[in-house]
C-alpha cells in the first residue's frame, strides 16, 4: 500500500482524499441534523436570522403550492363563481393523486372497513374515516371522512357490483383527497393563482365547472354567446349600491340579470337591470340598459344611447379642491352630505373587502391621491367621491 | 319519421356493441375462493395475495372490455400453439402438452402454487415450457429479453408464472412466446439466473397460505402507488405515506440556482447559434468573416458501426444508471419588508 502524501506539501500535483471529496456545502441538509426554531421567542432569538427563517418558510410554502399547481392539469379542477363573480377553483380527487407524493402526505388511522349507509330509496352511500399528516409542514386534521353515494354521477349509471366497488373505492379516494386538500390548501383556490402559476395553460375553459357557473343549457348557451357574461358588475342606478349577479344562474330567462343588494342606503330599493341579448356577430354591448321604474324618468343616455360612462381619471393636473368635478366628462351625480358620507362609506367597505395585497392597495391609493393634487400617504378617506368610484369599478373588474 | 342510412348504421353499430357487452358480462362469474396462490398471481403485495384467495370477490369486477381481451387472449394462445406446431413439423421440434396442470407443494406437504401450462416443447434432449402472452401491443413492444418483463407492473406477475411452470416440472429452460404485430417475440429464460427470486415468491406464497389457514392478513403494503392500482383498494385500506419533497436550504445550491437561471436564456440562444454556426461553416479551415477570424481543424474520429445483433450482446441495462433533473423557477424570492402579504 502506497504511503499517505503530506497533506500539509504545497504541491500542484498531490491532491489528499479529503480534496477530492465533494465539498460538504453541497451535501443535503438534512432537517434532523438541524435545529429549527419554530416558536416567535426562538425566532426573535435568532435577530435578523429570524426574518430570514420566516422569509425562507415562506418561500418554500409558496413554491410548493405553484408547484403543486403545476403537477395537475385543468380537467383536475373543479371551478365555482361566487354571487359576487370571484371564482374559486377546488382541486378534485383524481388531482391529489399527482401532488400527494410533493406534500409528504401520510394518511393513517383509516376505518379497517368502510361503513354502508342504505336510504329508503335503496341508494347507498359508503363513509370511510381517517386521519392525515403533512410532513413538511407538520399540520395534522383528524376523523376525516370520505363519502360517496351510489346517486352520485360517477355510479348513477352503473348497476349491481361495478356501481358497489366505485362507490366504495371513491370513497377512499374521496378521503384521500379530502386530507391534502386540506393540509396542503388547494380547497379553495382562487382563479388566478392558477393563472398565475402557468398562463399558457386553459385553466377556465378546461377545468370542470359547478356552482355559480349555471346549468349545463345556460353555459351552451354562454358558449354561444348570446349574453355577455365578461362586462363588470354596475352598481344600482337607483341607490348606488353593489348588485348581485345573476347572469349565470338565473332561472327564469325574464328575471334581471342584476339585482340591488340593498346596501346602498336604501332597504327597500328594487333596483334590477337587464341585458341586451347580442346579435349575431355583432360585438358584446359595452354598456347595460336598465329597465326604467314606474314613475321614475329613463336613464340618461348619450347620443350613442348607451348610458352616461363613469368620469374618467382626468388626464391633467386636477383641481386643488378635493371635491370639485374632474374636468371633462359627465358631471358626478349630485347628493346629499348624508346620501354622500353612506355612499362613501359602503364604497370605502366594498375596496377593503376586495382583500387586496395592502402595498398594492396602497400604491393604488397613492395614484389617486396624486391624480387628485394630494400627498401621497393619504388613506381612502383623502379620496375624492369620484375617485374613490372610479378606483372601485377599477377594483371590481380586476 | 324515417331514419337516413347513416343513422341507420349507426344504430345497427350501438346495437352490435351493446349486445356483445351484454353477452361477455353476462358469462361474467364472481371468482371463488381458493386455498392457493395461482401460478399468474404474483404480487408485489402480500396482503393481496390474502385477499385474492379469501376475498376474489370483492376486487374490482373486470368489465365487458376486460372480459373480451381475455376472450382473444385464449384465442390467440390457442392459434400460436397450433402454428408452433406447425413450425416444429418443419424444424424438427416436438410441441405437446397443452393446458397441463401443475402444482407446487411447500415444505409442509400443501399445494401453494397452482397453474396451467401453455404448452411444453422438446428439441432433442432440451425439455422447454412456453407461455404465450397475448399483452397490450405498447407493452410489449418495449419487452426484448426475459429481464424486460421485470420492468412493468404489468407483465411482472407473466415473467414469475413461466419460472413457477419451470421450477415445478423441475425443467431449466423456458420460453415466453409474446404475440405481438408480426411474427411473435420469444424470449428464452434459464431458471437459474431467476431461481432466487423464484424461491422468494414460493415462500411468498406460503405465508400467504399460512395467513389464509389462520384466518390473518399480512401487513399492508408500502408503496401508495402500488395501493392505488389495487383492485382491493376501498375495500382495503391502507395507511398511505409519501416521502414528501427534499427541502434544499444550502445557500450555494441555491445561489447556484438563480445564476444558471439568469444565464438560461442567453445559454440556450448561444448553443443554439453556435451550432448553427458550426453546422453552416462546418470545413473551413480558415476565414475571415467580419470582425471574427474563424480558424478550423480535421481531426480523426473513430466509430465503431457494429451490427445490432452484436450490440445486443453487450448491452447492459441499469435502472438507476440515467438521471434527468429538469429544474423549473415557479415562484420569486419573498421579501417580506417589501409588504408582500397574500
Amino acid at each position: 500500500m502506497s504511503e499517505q502524501p503530506d497533506s500539509s506539501a504545497v504541491d500542484g500535483d498531490i491532491v489528499t482524499e479529503d480534496e477530492l471529496k465533494p465539498s460538504v456545502a453541497l451535501e443535503l441538509r438534512r432537517s434532523s441534523a438541524i435545529t429549527i426554531p419554530a416558536t416567535v421567542d426562538q425566532m426573535a432569538a435568532l435577530g435578523d436570522r429570524g426574518v430570514e427563517v420566516i422569509q425562507a418558510r415562506h418561500q418554500i410554502m409558496d413554491t410548493l403550492r405553484k408547484s403543486s399547481i403545476l403537477l395537475t392539469y385543468p380537467d383536475d379542477w373543479l371551478l365555482f363563481r361566487t354571487r359576487e363573480g370571484d371564482v374559486f377553483a377546488y382541486l378534485q380527487d383524481s388531482g391529489c393523486d399527482r401532488v400527494a407524493p410533493l406534500w409528504g402526505i401520510e394518511i393513517f388511522g383509516v376505518s379497517e372497513k368502510p361503513e354502508r349507509i342504505v336510504a329508503e330509496d335503496k341508494s347507498f352511500a359508503y363513509v370511510v374515516r381517517g386521519s392525515g399528516r403533512c410532513s413538511l409542514t407538520g399540520q395534522t386534521v383528524e376523523n376525516m371522512e370520505g363519502m360517496r353515494t351510489s346517486t352520485d354521477d360517477i355510479a348513477k349509471n352503473l348497476t349491481g357490483i361495478q356501481q358497489e366497488y366505485t362507490v366504495r373505492k371513491s370513497a377512499r379516494a374521496n378521503l384521500d383527497g379530502g386530507i391534502l386538500r386540506e393540509l396542503a390548501g388547494l380547497k379553495r383556490v382562487p382563479l388566478q393563482a392558477l393563472i398565475d402559476a402557468d398562463p399558457t395553460r386553459q385553466w377556465e375553459q378546461r377545468a370542470a365547472k359547478g356552482r355559480g357557473y349555471g346549468s349545463g343549457g345556460q353555459r351552451q348557451q354562454e358558449r354561444e354567446g348570446e349574453i355577455d357574461l365578461t362586462s363588470p358588475v354596475p352598481s344600482c342606478q337607483k341607490c348606488n349600491g353593489p348588485m348581485w349577479d345573476n347572469r349565470r344562474d338565473k332561472k327564469n330567462p325574464r328575471a334581471p340579470d342584476f339585482k340591488c343588494k340593498k346596501q346602498g342606503g336604501d332597504p327597500n330599493c328594487d333596483g334590477a337591470k337587464w341585458l341586451e341579448k347580442k346579435t349575431g356577430g355583432a360585438p358584446p354591448p359595452q354598456t347595460q340598459t336598465s329597465r326604467p321604474a314606474q314613475n321614475e324618468p329613463p336613464p340618461e343616455r348619450t347620443d350613442e344611447g348607451t348610458t352616461a360612462a363613469p368620469p374618467q381619471r382626468a388626464a391633467a393636473p386636477p383641481a386643488a379642491n378635493p371635491t370639485a368635478a374632474p374636468s371633462g366628462g359627465a358631471p358626478p351625480p349630485q347628493h346629499s352630505a348624508e346620501e354622500e358620507t353612506r355612499l362613501r362609506r359602503t364604497i370605502k367597505a366594498q375596496i377593503k373587502g376586495k382583500k387586496w395585497n395592502a402595498q398594492q392597495t396602497q400604491d393604488l391609493i397613492d395614484e389617486y391621491l396624486e391624480a387628485c393634487g394630494l400627498e401621497k400617504g393619504g388613506t381612502l378617506d383623502n379620496l375624492r367621491q369620484d375617485s374613490l368610484q372610479e378606483m372601485h369599478e377599477e377594483l371590481m373588474k380586476n | 319519421m324515417t331514419l337516413s342510412l347513416m343513422d341507420q348504421a349507426r344504430e345497427l353499430s350501438q346495437l352490435i356493441t351493446a349486445t356483445w357487452a351484454n353477452e361477455l358480462l353476462k358469462k361474467r362469474r364472481p371468482p371463488r375462493p381458493h386455498g392457493h396462490v395461482y401460478a399468474g398471481g404474483w404480487r408485489a403485495c402480500d396482503r393481496r395475495l390474502v385477499y385474492d384467495m379469501r376475498d376474489p370477490g370483492e376486487a374490482k369486477p373486470f368489465s365487458a372490455d376486460t372480459l373480451a381481451n381475455f376472450e382473444r387472449g385464449k384465442d390467440r394462445g390457442r392459434e400460436v400453439v397450433i402454428d408452433l406446431q406447425r413450425v416444429g413439423r418443419v424444424a424438427d421440434f416436438e410441441v405437446y402438452g397443452q393446458e397441463e396442470r401443475f402444482e407446487l407443494k411447500d415444505r409442509k406437504g400443501r399445494t401453494v402454487i397452482v397453474g396451467k401450462t401453455d404448452a411444453s416443447i422438446r428439441y432433442g434432449d432440451l425439455v422447454t415450457r412456453a407461455e404465450v402472452k397475448n399483452w397490450n401491443p405498447n407493452l410489449t413492444a418495449r419487452i426484448f429479453t426475459f429481464k424486460d418483463l421485470f420492468l412493468s407492473p404489468w407483465t411482472r406477475a407473466g415473467a414469475y408464472q413461466l419460472l413457477s411452470y419451470l421450477y415445478g416440472s423441475n425443467q431449466q429452460v423456458g420460453f415466453m412466446i409474446l404475440d405481438r404485430p408480426g411474427i411473435p417475440r420469444i424470449l428464452p429464460v434459464v431458471l437459474e439466473e431467476y431461481l432466487e427470486d423464484m424461491e422468494h415468491f414460493l415462500s411468498r406464497a406460503e405465508r400467504a397460505v399460512d395467513h389464509l389457514e389462520a384466518g390473518t392478513l399480512p401487513d399492508f403494503h408500502k408503496d401508495p402507488d402500488e395501493c392505488k392500482r389495487c383492485p382491493f383498494y376501498g375495500w382495503c385500506n391502507p395507511p398511505l405515506k409519501y416521502d414528501g419533497a427534499s427541502i434544499i436550504t444550502y445557500d450555494e445550491i441555491l445561489m447556484m440556482l438563480e445564476e444558471r437561471e439568469e444565464l438560461l436564456v442567453s445559454g440556450k440562444r448561444f448553443a443554439k447559434l453556435d451550432d448553427a454556426i458550426k453546422k453552416a461553416l462546418r470545413g473551413t479551415e480558415i476565414g475571415i468573416a467580419g470582425p471574427f477570424l474563424l480558424s478550423g481543424k480535421w481531426s480523426r474520429n473513430t466509430t465503431y458501426e457494429l451490427p445490432d445483433d452484436v450490440k445486443l450482446k453487450y448491452k447492459k441495462t441499469d435502472e438507476k444508471g440515467k438521471f434527468t433533473l429538469t429544474i423549473t423557477k415557479v415562484t420569486q424570492p419573498v421579501k417580506l419588508d417589501e409588504g408582500e402579504s397574500e
